[in-house]
Formats: C-alpha cells, sequence, structure tokens
C-alpha cells in the first residue's frame, strides 16, 4: 500500500489540507504543538478505524465543528487506486466509504489499510501491565487475519454475556452459564491458538532486529503465558471447560471471568531475565522497535501487501547508531512516514540513499520543503 | 427543531411510530408528516390495519407461531412428521422454510434468544414450552441465527434436552448455492471447510 494523496477537514487542527506523499520515507517536521502526531493519528484511524491517543473520537473533531473527514487515496502493490474515506459527524456517527462503497460491518474493512505505529507510548507495551501486550497482539492479527477479528469481536461479546450473569443473582443457573462458556471456549481456543503461533514468528523476527539494532549479542526471546495452563492441543477444550467449571463459584462471587485470553500475556525475556523488571531503558527502547518491525514483517508476509509504517517522534530519543542500524532496516521496506522536530537526523546516516520527501508542518499547515 | 413546536396530537403519533425498532426520530417525524398530509381514507386504512392486526392474529398455543387461531395451521395439520420440532427464533424463519418445501415436521417459536446484555434470560423464551413438547418427538432440529447469541441459546438448549435422549440437530454452515468460492467471505468458507462432506 503506497499513500498517494490524504485530505483532512476539520479534523484535530486542521481545517481543510491535502497532502500529496510519496513513495519511500516521508519526514513531517516541525516544532511541538503544530501537528505533525494529527497526521499520523489521521493515518492510524483510517488504516483502523480508531485513534490511539484517544477513546473518544468527537476530541478528534475541530472545535465546534459539526463533522471530520478523512481521505486517503490508496495505490495497491499492483498500482490499483483505492480510495478510503472515513467521516464522523455528530449526528450521524462513523461513516467509511471505500471507492465510494459505503461499508457497514468494519470488521469486514480492517486490514484493508494496513499499518504500524511505532510511538513513545509504546514502552508501555514492555514495561506495563499485560493489557498493552495482549492489545499488540490484537490488532496485529485482527489486520492480518479477519476471522481472528470475528473470534475476537464474538468472544468478547460472549464475556459480557457471562459477566453479565454472574452478576444477576439468580440468573446464573448452570445451564445458562456453560453456553456462554461453551461460545468463550470455542472462541477463546482460537484465539489463544492464533496468537501463540504468532508469538512463535514474531520471536524468531525480534531476535534478528533486535540484534541488528543494538549490534550486541544478547538472547532475546518471547514467550506466550496462558492463564489457562491447558499442555497440549488436544486436552485444551477439556481443560478449558475444566477450568471454567472449577472457577465458576469464585467467578460467581468475583462477578468476572478469571481465565481465558482476554486474561493472557507475553513474557518478554533478555538473556533469561523479563525484560519488564530488568530491562535497562535503552534495552526497552531497542526491544520495542524491534517488537513493531517484527509486526510490520509479519504483516507483510500473512498479507503479501507492505502496510504503512508510522513512527511519532522516536529519533530523538535514540543514539546515532542504532538510528544508522534502524534506517538501514527501513531501506528495504515500502511506505514510511517520520514526525520529528529535527528534520537533520539523516545527516547522521552518511550512506542514505533512500527516497526522501520532507514536509513542514505549521499551525495546522503543511508544505513540502526540498531540503539538500 | 425544538419539541415543543409540534400540536400535541403530531408529538404522540412521533412518539408511538418512534418506538417501532430501526425507526430514530427524525424517521418517525418524517412518517408523521406523510401521514399528516395524506387522504384521509388511507390513514384510516393504515390504522384499521394495526387495529385488525392485533385483533385477528394471535400467537399458536402449542409452537407460538402466528396464527389466526388458537391453533395454527402447522399444528392442526395432522399431515406433518409430528415426531420432528424445529426450533427457532421468530416466525420469520419459520417461512423461510416452509418455502424451502422440504420440512415436513412440526415448528417451536422461540420469541427470541437469550442475551443478559439486553436483559433476555432463559426465562423469558418459550422453553418450558418446548420442554413440555418434547416426550413423543425423536428429534429436535435447531435453526436459530448463527449470531453469538444464537449459538449460545443453541448451547444452552442442547444441555437442557439432553436429560430427554432426543436426538438433537442444528443446521449446517456453508457456502450458499449458485455462489462462486471467490465472492464467498473467509469466514463462511473456513466454517464450510470446518464442516466438509464426504463424497
Amino acid at each position: 500500500m503506497v499513500l498517494k494523496k490524504l485530505k483532512l477537514v476539520n479534523f484535530r487542527n486542521y481545517v481543510d489540507e491535502e497532502i500529496v506523499f510519496n513513495h519511500g520515507i516521508n519526514i513531517l517536521f516541525g516544532q511541538n504543538g503544530q501537528g505533525k502526531t494529527n497526521i499520523l493519528e489521521s493515518l492510524y484511524y483510517l488504516g483502523l478505524t480508531k485513534s490511539f491517543r484517544t477513546n473518544n473520537d468527537q476530541n478528534l473533531i475541530l472545535n465546534n465543528a459539526p463533522f471530520f473527514r478523512i481521505e486517503g487515496e490508496f495505490s495497491t502493490d499492483v498500482k490499483r487506486k483505492v480510495v478510503v474515506s472515513l467521516a464522523l459527524s455528530l449526528s450521524e456517527g462513523k461513516r467509511l466509504k471505500v471507492n465510494q462503497q459505503k461499508i457497514l460491518k468494519f470488521s469486514d474493512y480492517i486490514g484493508t489499510v494496513p499499518l504500524v505505529l511505532l510511538a513513545p507510548s509504546d514502552l508501555d507495551i514492555s514495561q506495563g501491565g499485560p493489557h498493552r501486550r495482549r492489545q499488540f497482539l490484537d490488532i496485529m492479527l485482527s489486520q492480518s487475519s479477519r476471522l481472528y477479528l470475528h473470534h475476537l469481536l464474538q468472544y468478547r461479546r460472549s464475556l459480557k454475556q457471562r459477566n453479565l450473569l454472574l452478576q444477576a443473582e439468580g440468573m446464573s443457573d448452570p445451564p445458562a452459564l456453560e453456553a456462554w462458556e461453551e461460545a468463550l471456549i470455542q472462541h477463546g481456543i482460537v484465539l489463544i491458538e492464533k496468537r501463540e503461533e504468532a508469538v512463535r514468528q514474531i520471536d524468531e523476527m525480534v531476535k534478528t532486529y533486535y540484534g541488528r539494532l543494538s549490534g550486541k549479542t544478547d538472547k532475546v526471546k518471547i514467550v506466550y503465558q496462558s492463564s489457562l495452563n491447558i499442555n497440549g492441543p488436544d486436552s485444551r477444550p477439556e481443560g478449558y471447560r475444566q477450568a471454567m467449571t472449577r472457577n465458576r463459584e469464585k467467578d460467581r462471587q468475583l462477578q468476572t471471568t478469571r481465565v481465558g485470553p482476554h486474561r493472557d500475556d507475553m513474557l518478554f525475556l533478555i538473556n533469561g531475565k523479563p525484560l519488564r523488571w530488568m530491562g535497562s531503558q535503552g534495552e526497552h527502547k531497542t526491544f520495542i522497535i524491534a517488537l513493531r518491525m517484527a509486526e510490520y514483517q509479519y504483516l507483510q508476509t500473512v498479507r503479501e501487501s507492505l502496510p504503512l509504517l508510522l513512527f511519532d517522534d522516536i529519533f530523538g530519543e535514540l543514539d546515532g547508531s542504532r538510528i544508522g542500524n534502524m534506517i538501514e532496516s527501513l531501506s528495504r521496506i515500502g511506505q514510511v512516514f517520520i514526525t520529528t522536530t529535527s528534520p537533520d537526523f539523516f545527516g547522521k546516516v552518511e550512506n542514505w540513499q533512500g527516497e526522501t520527501s520532507f514536509y513542514e508542518i505549521v499551525n495546522g499547515k503543511v508544505s513540502a520543503r526540498e531540503l539538500v | 427543531m425544538p419539541t415543543e413546536l409540534y400540536p400535541s396530537a403530531l408529538e404522540e403519533l412521533i412518539e408511538e411510530l418512534g418506538r417501532l425498532p430501526g425507526i430514530g426520530r427524525k424517521t418517525a417525524a418524517r412518517l408523521a408528516f406523510y401521514i399528516l398530509n395524506s387522504d384521509q381514507n388511507e390513514a384510516l386504512a393504515l390504522a384499521e390495519a394495526i387495529i385488525q392486526l392485533k385483533k385477528k392474529i394471535q400467537f399458536c398455543s402449542i409452537c407460538f407461531n402466528i396464527s389466526e387461531q388458537e391453533i395454527c395451521g402447522i399444528c392442526r395439520d395432522l399431515e406433518r412428521n409430528r415426531k420432528q420440532i424445529c426450533v427457532i427464533e421468530d416466525p420469520g424463519s419459520l417461512i423461510m422454510i416452509e418455502k424451502t418445501n422440504e420440512y415436513q415436521g412440526l415448528y417451536h417459536v422461540l420469541g427470541g434468544v437469550i442475551s443478559p446484555l439486553d436483559g433476555i434470560g432463559a426465562e423469558n423464551l418459550h422453553i418450558n414450552e418446548l420442554i413440555g413438547r418434547i416426550k413423543n418427538v425423536e428429534e429436535v432440529i435447531l435453526a436459530l441465527n448463527p449470531s453469538t447469541e444464537g449459538e449460545a441459546t443453541s448451547i444452552y438448549l442442547s444441555k437442557i434436552l439432553k436429560p430427554f435422549e432426543v436426538k438433537i440437530t442444528r443446521l449446517a454452515r456453508g457456502i450458499p448455492l449458485g455462489s462462486h468460492l471467490e465472492f464467498v467471505d473467509e469466514l463462511t468458507l473456513s466454517k464450510a471447510l470446518k464442516s466438509r462432506l464426504e463424497l
């Protein structure tokens, strides 16, 4: 996928802006608070129909405007033109169109514009609680497989239903609970299996990228940790069922479902020690970049399409050699969008020869710039 | 437009129409204005049709299908196979299955599916009545919609019907006839692949 043109209307601090982008690396530079990240946010929203900065979509509408609209004109890897338009209006809600055709089920659309974002808040993935790690897997897998997204949505709905039954006293007779448990088992097993398989694959990739980025021989490893502790695929439905039955009484007291993929985690290890507790700041940063690069490679492999790669203001925190290694990795991939306060960091990389375009951003206005 | 601007008779109709499924306030207002502007006879015919509907149509006391009598035509039909009961969500599904001309058994309309999120539990559906009909039946066919709630309701029914030693089946999932594999969504295709048949 290559984004040729982006149009923003009433989105964040953009009133009505049209930007033409190029292949290769697009650098968005400018002072803080001018709207650099807003552009990445609009791209992310276009791909995943959600923001990575807010859960309240209305925050994205320019002050006092009744709606916002994001329109992206893409060229696929086989040079087909795809126009995606996503609008949110206060009166009519969210509306998505692909090539003028209205899309009613957003879950059928996710993955059409695959993308990977690397942002400063990603450090929470390795340093924070399990929620962000599950979210990482869920977003990656939802973009790569419609089937996964289907099972994820069904699982979440069934979980809500069971938890509601647990809270409603008297209503939670065993057969009713069992019905939702069977649904959880059916969808949950698919989630666990797909996640485990994906973790096995990105584990290899992260190892490679981590080595390349750090230039060191530290051994990193990713392990999927299921809250169910079931060994072997044959015993899985039965083991899952037993765990649900065993936990039912306690679940009823706590009014929530305590095992299943919604409680699973990923363990990141560096030289056999848990990164979350033992890693230095530098190791965390390098690991997260390697993880995002692995996500990129994973999506590219399964979708056979080049995702967009979005980097939100991360170079300021990295030293020259890491930037060099990263740029070298970048040169092998498709379209990249980078926000930065200083456009000159490429000066640190002597032999950089890829196609690079520069855009200066001042108070919601974008101008293409020639920099030598 | 603020609510107070409508005369009360109009406002009342908008409110009533707005209660209908899939109709928001805007659509309700449009319909109300349409009725207001329409011919007197046309409006009365609509009102009369609604009155007659509620007067004449009732739910079959056995299977809860819609019926003009206490017991519906299908339940009264002695030609039909009384050993089979097909369980469906609503009368709409019944009509679709009848159209196939493939099914000669009886029906049982549940009147919905279990969904705690919508405040619908097993006790709100015609499940006890289904159990009451089960003794001379050989097969119960579950034909609920393949939604999360439909699936869970099928599981629930299979669990509570188990002690009655009746054969429980459910509709197969697969590729629509006359379609092309290219145009079938991944989900349906993967389900069809899982429940493939040996030739």
